[in-house]
C-alpha cells in the first residue's frame, strides 16, 4: 500500500543498548514535503532514531517504509544513495582541505579523461553555497572556519546533488548565530516546498513556531504525541516532554540544611565566569552543606562550567572564591588542592582508567598523599579500599580486580570514592547517576546527602529532572551557555525548569 | 590452588610464553654447540652482546610506557662516550666525569621531553631530528677517528671491563642493580603508578589532578640518564669512543621492549617481561653469532621478531573475532530466520 | 520569506598562520632563495652555473625519495625503511643487469618491482595489521637490509659490471642541455603531484591523513588507500635506487645507509606535516633542494660536517615546531561560537 502523502512510515521501532531501552515501539509518520519537528528531553531517543533511519544502527524490532518500500540501510553511504541524508551536530570534516574538497570527498566530479574536474567542483560548491546563502569561499580551508560555518559545509555536503527525499537535521541551530539560523530556516523551507521531508530535531521550542508543520514528542524512548504545530502551545509541549509523576523512586529525601546566607559564608563563589566559545556571565554561590542542582539541556554548557571551575578547561574571565579566598584557577591539580573535586560525566573515559585495578583507580588522585617516601603504601591503600567498598557497598572481588569487571553502578561508586580520601570542600557531580541501575542510584544519592551533611558544598549537574527536584536545595538552570534561572526547592517544578532550559527565559 | 595458578597464567601469559621460548632457545643453542651450557659463558656472552642494549632498553621502556618514543638515545650515548674519552684524556677524575656526563645525558633527554610536551610535537619526527643534532655534537667532540684504548684511564674502563671474583662482570652487577631499581620504580612507586595511568588514559589522569606533561617529560630524562650509564659501560667494554658508536642498536632495543610485552601505545608491560625478552634475544643473537651468521642477517632476524611481536595483539584480536563470529553463526543456524 | 544579509565572519585572511598554511610551497621557495642569497655572499664559487647545476642534480634523487616518503607521510604514517628498500632494489636490479647485459632498459622494471613488493609488505602490515608504522617500518628497515646482504653473498657491484646504457640514462641528455636525471626527477614530481591533486584516490590520501575517523565514517576505503600509498612509495624508491646506483656506479649492500633521516628531513622542511593531511610533494622535492643547497653552500664555505649534520637535525625540529604552532594558531583563531551565551 502506497499512501502518496507519506514519505516515511516508522513502525514499532525498538532498540536497546545493553539492557537500557533507548526506543520502545515508536511509530509515527512523516509526510512528503513537510517540516517535522522531533522533540524530547535528553535521552528521549531522538538521536537513536536518527541513527537507525540513516543506517548507523539497526533496530531490534520494527520497520521503516520510505515511499511505501521497506528500507534498511547499513551505512550512511547507502542511505545517501536512497535519498536519506542526515546532518549531525559535530561536523566530521577534513580540516586541512578546502570546503569544496570536503563537500565532494569520495564523489569528486570527473572529467572525461578520468581526472577530477576541479573547475566543476568549485563551481558546484559555489552554487550550493550560494543556494544556502552562505558567503563562503569554496577554496577556504575548513580549519579556519567557525563551527557555524562548518555546519554550513555539512549542509552543502548533504544537499548538493538535490535528490534528497528525507533530510534529518540533528540540532542544526546549536552552533549557529541568529543570522545563520534565519538562513537555515529559509533553506529548509525551500526544501520543503520542493517536496523534501525534513525531520528537524531541536531543543529550542520557541523557534519551531511558525516554522515546523508538525511535531512529534518522544519521552523515555516512547512516542508521546504527533500533532500539527498549530495545535500546540509551548506549555503543552513542555508538559508532554516531562509529563510524568515524580515517583517516589528515591525515597523521601530530606532537604539538606543549607548553610548560612551571606556571600562570605559560601564555600564556592563564582562571578562573571566566562570561557571563550562555551559560556559567559555565570555567577552563583554554593554554601557548605548545600546541594545545588544544575539543570539544562545536553550541550547547554553545564559540563564546561564545571570543568572550568575545576581548572580542566581555560577560563577567559571571571573570579572564583573558595571559602572567601580568591583563587587563580590554573589546572586540576591546583583546584584539587584548593578542595574542589569533579566527577566527570563521561565516567568510562574521563573518570576511570579501564586497564587499571579497582584499587589503583580509587587511589589515583590521592596516591601521593598516602605514599611513603615515594612508594605506594599498599597497606594504607587496602584500608581505604575496604573502607569505601564497605561504605558504598561496592561489589568487587578484591582490590586488584580489573575495574572493567565491575558493573556500571559499582564503577560509579569507585569514581565517587576516588575523591573521598581527599576530604574536599566542594564536590562537583556531572550526571552522577547516568546509566546506572536503580539500586545504585539510590546509594549514590545517599552518598551525596551524607557529603552534604559533612558541610561539603555540592554542585550536581543532572539531566534527570525528578532527580534534580528530589535532591536539590536550589536549582540553577543553564541554557545555551548562560545562567537563565534559579529556583528554590519549594518553587521548582519540572515544567518550570524545562521551560527555562528550552526557552532561555525564566518562567 | 588450581584457580590461583590459572589466574597467574592468565595475568602473566606474555612473560610465561617468552620464558618458554627462552628455554627452547637455550636448548637449541646447546644442541648446536654443547659448550653453550656453561654458566660463565652464558653470563659473559650475554653481557657482552646485550649489556648495553639492556641499559638502553630500561630507558626506552619508560618512554614507551607513556606511549611515546625517543630515537635519539643511541646518539646521546655516542656524545657521552666521546665526552668521557675527552674527559679522561684531560685527566678528569672518574667521579667528576660521571657527574658531568650523567647530568648532561639527563638534560639532553629532558630537552627532548620538553620540546615534545611544550609544543605538542610528534615524538618520532622530533627525536629523529635531535638524533641528528646529537650525532653532530658527538662528531664535533670526537672527531672522525674517535678515541682508542690509550685515551682511557684505568678507572674509566673499570666498570665495563672488570670482574668480581674473576667471574661476574661488574657491568652485569650494575645491570642487575638497574633492573632492581627499575622494578621498584615502575611497579612499586607512585611515579610508576602515574606512568601506567598516563600511558593508558591521559585525560583521566589529568582530571585526577596529575601533570601529565611532567610525567611524560621525566621519562625522557630517565631515558637520557640511561644513555649516559650505557656510555660508561660501553667505553669499558669496547675501549673505544667514536661518534658512530651504537649506530645500529636502536632496532635491538626496540625489539627487546616490544617483545617484553610493552604495548607501543603505552600503559602495559612488566619488568619481568623485559628481562625474559632480553635473555631470549640475547640467546638468539649469541646463537646466530656462533653459527657465523653475518651482522645484517642477524639484524634481519631481529627485525622479523620485532614485527611479529607488535602484530601479536592484532592477531589475538582477529582470532577472538573469528571465534565470536563462529559462535554467533552456530547459535543462529538451528533457530532459522528472524 | 525573509532574505537576511550574510555577514558570516571569516578568519582574518592576513593572519600569519593562515598565510603560512595556505602557501607552504611558496614559503619553502622563499627560504631557498634566501639561502642562495646568503651563500652567494659568503662564497664566491657558489653562484656559478656549474655549481647550481651540481646542486640541482645532486638533489634529484633525494627529491624523488622525498616525493615517495611524502605520500606516506600525508596519510599520517611513516616509512623509515626507504633507504633499505632503495639498497635492495638497486643491488638486485644491478646484479641482474650485470648478469644479463644485453637485456636492456627493460631491467629498470626490476628495482621498481622490488620496491613495489616491499611497499606491499610495509603497507599491508600497517594498514591491515593496524599497528604503528614507525615500528613496522623500523623492522622493515633491517629486514630489507638483511635480504640484500644475503643476496649479495659478499659481492658488490663495480663500475665494470654496469652496462653502458645504464650510465646513459642518468648522465645522458635526451633533450639538449638538460640532464636525463633532472628530467626524470621533474617528471616524477609533476606526475605524482598531479595524481595527488586530480584523482579521487589522491584526494583520499589527504583526507585520511587529515581526519581518519571522518574518512572511515564517509565510507572511504582507508586500508586500501594506505596500502596504495606505501606501494607508490616503494615503486618510486625502487626507481630512485636504480638512478642512485647508476649515478654512483658502485653498489654495496650497505648502500645508502642512514639516508632515512635526510629523506624525512627533506619532507618536513618542504612543508609536509607529519601530522598528516597537508603539504604537497612539490614542497617535499623543494625541501630536498633546500637541504642539498645548504650542504653545498656549507661545504663551499668550509664548514665541517658537524655543522651540516647539526643543520639537518635543527631543520627537522624547527619545521616540526613551526608546523605545530601554525596549526594550533589557525584552529584557535575562530574558537567555536557554539552557544548564544558564548560571545565572551
Amino acid at each position: 500500500m502506497n499512501d502518496n502523502n507519506l514519505r516515511l512510515r516508522i513502525n514499532t521501532i525498538s532498540k536497546s543498548f545493553g539492557g537500557i531501552e533507548a526506543l520502545v515501539d515508536v511509530s509515527f509518520d512523516i509526510k512528503t514535503g513537510e517540516i517535522h519537528a522531533l522533540v524530547g528531553e535528553n535521552g528521549a531517543g531522538k538521536s537513536t532514531l536518527v541513527k537507525i533511519i540513516t543506517g548507523l544502527e539497526s533496530p531490534d524490532r520494527g520497520t521503516l517504509l520510505l515511499d511505501g518500500e521497506e528500507i534498511r540501510f547499513h551505512n550512511p553511504m547507502e542511505a545517501r544513495a536512497g535519498g536519506v541524508l542526515a546532518v549531525y551536530q559535530d561536523p566530521k570534516l577534513f580540516p586541512n582541505l578546502d570546503i569544496a574538497e570536503n563537500v565532494f570527498m569520495g564523489i569528486h566530479p570527473k572529467t572525461k579523461a578520468g581526472f577530477i574536474d576541479r573547475k566543476l567542483m568549485y563551481r558546484k560548491t559555489r552554487e550550493v553555497l550560494d543556494w544556502l546563502g552562505a558567503n563562503l569561499d569554496p577554496r577556504a580551508m575548513v580549519v579556519s572556519l567557525s563551527t557555524g560555518q562548518m555546519q554550513f559545509v555539512e549542509f552543502a555536503r548533504a544537499l548538493f546533488d538535490a535528490n534528497e527525499k528525507l533530510l534529518l537535521l540533528d540540532e542544526p541551530t546549536a552552533s549557529l548565530s541568529p543570522n545563520e539560523v534565519d538562513q537555515l530556516f529559509g533553506i529548509v523551507r525551500r526544501l520543503r516546498d520542493r517536496g523534501v521531508s525534513i525531520i528537524f530535531i531541536s531543543h529550542r521550542i520557541e523557534e519551531l513556531f511558525g516554522f515546523a508543520d508538525r511535531i512529534t514528542i518522544l519521552r523515555d524512548g516512547a512516542h508521546v504525541v504527533t500533532d500539527d504545530m498549530s495545535g500546540l502551545s509551548k506549555e503543552r509541549i513542555v508538559q508532554y516532554m516531562v509529563g510524568r509523576s515524580i515517583s517516589d523512586f528515591y525515597g523521601t529525601a530530606a532537604a539538606s540544611q543549607g548553610g548560612e546566607r551571606g556571600k562570605e559564608g559560601a564555600v564556592l563563589r563564582v562571578e562573571q565566569l566566562a570561557s571563550k566559545g562555551e559560556f559567559s556571565d555565570v555567577s552563583f554561590e554554593i554554601y557548605p552543606g548545600e546541594i545545588v542542582g544544575m539543570a539544562g539541556l545536553v550541550g547547554s554548557g553545564r559540563t564546561e562550567i564545571a570543568k572550568a571551575i575545576f581548572g580542566a578547561i581555560p577560563l577567559s574571565s571571571g573570579t572564583v572564591w573558595i571559602e572567601n579566598q580568591e583563587v587563580n584557577v590554573k589546572d586540576p591539580s591546583q583546584m584539587i588542592e584548593e578542595g574542589v573535586v569533579y566527577v566527570p560525566e563521561d565516567r568510562e573515559i574521563e573518570g576511570l582508567i579501564a586497564e587499571l585495578s579497582v584499587s589503583d583507580n580509587m587511589l589515583l588522585p590521592s596516591v601521593l598523599k598516602y605514599a611513603v617516601m615515594g612508594f605506594v603504601n599498599s597497606r594504607e591503600e587496602t584500608k581505604i579500599y575496604s573502607r569505601y567498598t564497605d561504605q558504598f557497598q561496592i561489589r568487587s572481588a578484591g582490590p586488584r580486580t580489573m575495574i572493567s569487571s565491575l558493573s556500571g553502578g559499582n564503577r560509579q561508586k569507585v569514581v565517587l570514592s576516588k575523591w573521598m580520601a581527599l576530604s574536599p570542600k566542594v564536590f562537583i557531580f556531572d550526571e552522577p547517576t547516568h546509566g546506572i541501575d536503580v539500586g545504585s542510584k539510590a546509594q549514590v544519592h545517599k552518598v551525596i546527602h551524607e557529603l552534604a551533611a559533612q558541610d561539603i558544598g555540592i554542585l550536581m549537574i543532572s539531566s534527570d529532572l525528578p532527580e534534580v527536584l528530589q535532591m536539590s536545595d536550589r536549582i540553577l538552570v543553564v541554557s545555551d551557555g548562560l545562567l537563565v534561572g534559579e529556583f528554590s526547592r519549594d518553587e521548582a517544578t519540572q515544567e518550570k525548569i524545562m521551560a527555562a532550559a528550552v526557552t532561555g527565559k525564566r518562567g | 590452588m588450581r584457580g590461583g595458578f590459572r589466574h597467574f597464567l592468565q595475568t602473566y601469559s606474555w612473560e610465561v610464553v617468552i620464558f618458554i621460548f627462552y628455554l627452547i632457545s637455550v636448548a637449541v643453542a646447546t644442541f648446536l654447540s654443547p659448550l653453550y651450557l656453561d654458566a660463565f659463558q652464558i653470563l659473559y656472552s650475554l653481557q657482552q652482546s646485550m649489556g648495553i642494549a639492556s641499559i638502553l632498553a630500561i630507558g626506552f621502556m619508560m618512554i614507551i610506557l607513556v606511549g611515546e618514543i625517543d630515537l635519539s638515545l643511541p646518539a646521546i650515548v655516542a656524545v657521552c662516550t666521546v665526552s668521557f674519552a675527552r674527559l679522561s684524556v684531560n685527566g678528569v677524575p672518574l667521579g667528576l666525569a660521571i657527574l658531568i656526563m650523567f647530568t648532561f645525558a639527563t638534560l639532553a633527554g629532558l630537552l627532548n621531553g620538553f620540546l615534545i610536551v611544550t609544543f605538542s610535537l610528534p615524538s618520532m619526527a622530533v627525536t629523529l631530528g635531535m638524533m641528528g643534532v646529537y650525532r653532530a655534537i658527538a662528531l664535533w667532540i670526537g672527531g672522525y677517528e674517535g678515541f682508542g684504548l690509550d685515551a682511557f684511564k684505568p678507572s674509566y674502563i673499570w666498570v665495563g671491563s672488570e670482574f668480581i671474583a674473576g667471574v661476574i662482570p661488574i657491568s652485569f652487577l650494575l645491570l642487575v642493580f638497574l633492573f632492581i631499581l627499575a622494578y621498584f620504580l615502575i611497579h612499586k612507586s607512585v611515579y610508576g603508578r602515574l606512568l601506567y595511568a598516563t600511558g593508558n588514559n591521559r585525560q583521566a589522569t589529568y582530571l585526577s589532578g596529575h601533570s601529565i606533561k611532567k610525567v611524560i617529560a621525566s621519562t625522557y630524562g630517565i631515558g637520557g640518564l640511561m644513555s649516559g650509564v650505557a656510555a660508561l659501560v660501553y667505553i669499558g667494554q669496547y675501549q673505544s669512543a667514536r661518534a658512530d658508536n651504537v649506530a645500529n642498536i636502536l632496532l635491538f632495543v626496540v625489539a627487546c621492549v616490544a617483545l617484553g610485552g610493552f604495548s607501543i601505545s603505552g600503559g602495559k608491560g612488566r619488568i619481568v617481561g623485559l628481562i625474559f625478552s632480553i635473555l631470549l634475544l640475547g640467546t638468539i643473537q649469541n646463537g646466530m653469532g656462533l653459527a657465523n651468521i653475518r651482522g645484517p642477517v642477524q639484524t634481519l632476524v631481529i627485525g622479523l621478531i620485532l614485527i611479529a611481536a607488535i602484530l601479536v595483539p592484532t592477531v589475538m584480536r582477529a582470532i577472538g573475532e573469528l571465534r565470536f563470529r563462529a559462535k554467533n553463526l552456530a547459535e543462529k543456524l538451528p533457530a532459522g530466520s528472524k | 520569506m525573509r532574505m537576511s544579509e550574510t555577514p558570516l565572519v571569516q578568519a582574518p585572511k592576513s593572519h600569519w598562520s593562515v598565510v603560512i598554511l595556505k602557501n607552504r610551497v611558496m614559503g619553502v621557495l622563499l627560504f631557498e632563495v634566501l639561502i642562495i642569497i646568503i651563500f652567494s655572499i659568503a662564497a664566491r664559487e657558489f653562484l656559478t652555473i656549474s655549481n647550481l647545476n651540481t646542486i640541482f642534480l645532486n638533489a634529484c634523487i633525494l627529491a624523488i625519495l622525498a616525493c615517495a616518503e611524502g605520500v606516506v607521510i600525508i596519510t599520517r604514517n611513516y616509512d623509515v625503511s626507504v633507504a633499505s628498500m632503495l639498497a635492495l632494489a638497486a643491488f638486485v636490479g644491478f646484479d641482474l643487469i650485470k648478469k644479463f647485459p644485453n637485456a636492456g632498459p627493460v631491467l629498470i622494471l626490476v628495482p621498481i618491482g622490488i620496491g613495489i613488493v616491499c611497499g606491499l609488505i610495509n603497507g599491508s602490515i600497517v594498514a591491515y595489521g593496524r599497528v604503528s608504522s614507525v615500528f613496522v617500518t623500523l623492522g622493515g628497515l633491517s629486514i630489507y637490509r638483511g635480504i640484500v646482504t644475503i643476496y649479495a653473498q659478499g659481492h658488490q657491484i663495480e663500475p665494470k659490471d654496469i652496462a653502458d646504457w645504464v650510465r646513459g640514462t642518468v648522465t645522458g641528455s635526451f633533450l639538449p642541455g638538460i640532464s636525463n636525471l633532472a628530467i626524470i626527477a621533474i617528471l616524477i614530481v609533476v606526475l605524482v603531484s598531479i595524481y595527488l591533486r586530480y584523482t579521487r584516490i589522491g584526494r583520499q590520501i589527504y583526507a585520511i591523513g587529515s581526519n581518519p575517523d571522518a574518512a572511515t565514517f564517509y565510507g572511504l576505503k582507508v586500508s586500501r588507500v594506505i596500502l596504495g600509498a606505501y606501494v607508490l612509495c616503494g615503486a618510486l624508491t625502487g626507481l630512485a635506487g636504480f638512478l642512485f646506483a647508476a649515478r654512483s656506479s658502485y653498489v654495496v649492500p650497505w648502500f645508502a645507509q642512514g639516508l632515512e633521516m635526510k629523506v624525512i628531513g627533506a619532507v618536513v622542511v618542504g612543508g609536509v606535516s607529519v601530522l598528516g593531511g597537508s603539504g604537497n610533494v612539490v614542497g617535499a622535492a623543494l625541501g630536498a633542494i633546500v637541504l642539498t643547497t645548504m650542504e653545498n653552500g656549507l661545504i663551499l664555505i668550509g664548514a665541517q660536517e658537524v655543522v651540516r649534520q647539526l643543520l639537518y637535525g635543527f631543520a627537522i625540529v624547527g619545521a616540526c615546531i613551526l608546523d605545530a604552532s601554525v596549526l594550533k594558531r589557525v584552529s584557535g583563531l575562530l574558537k567555536a561560537t557554539k552557544r548564544r551565551g558564548a560571545e565572551a
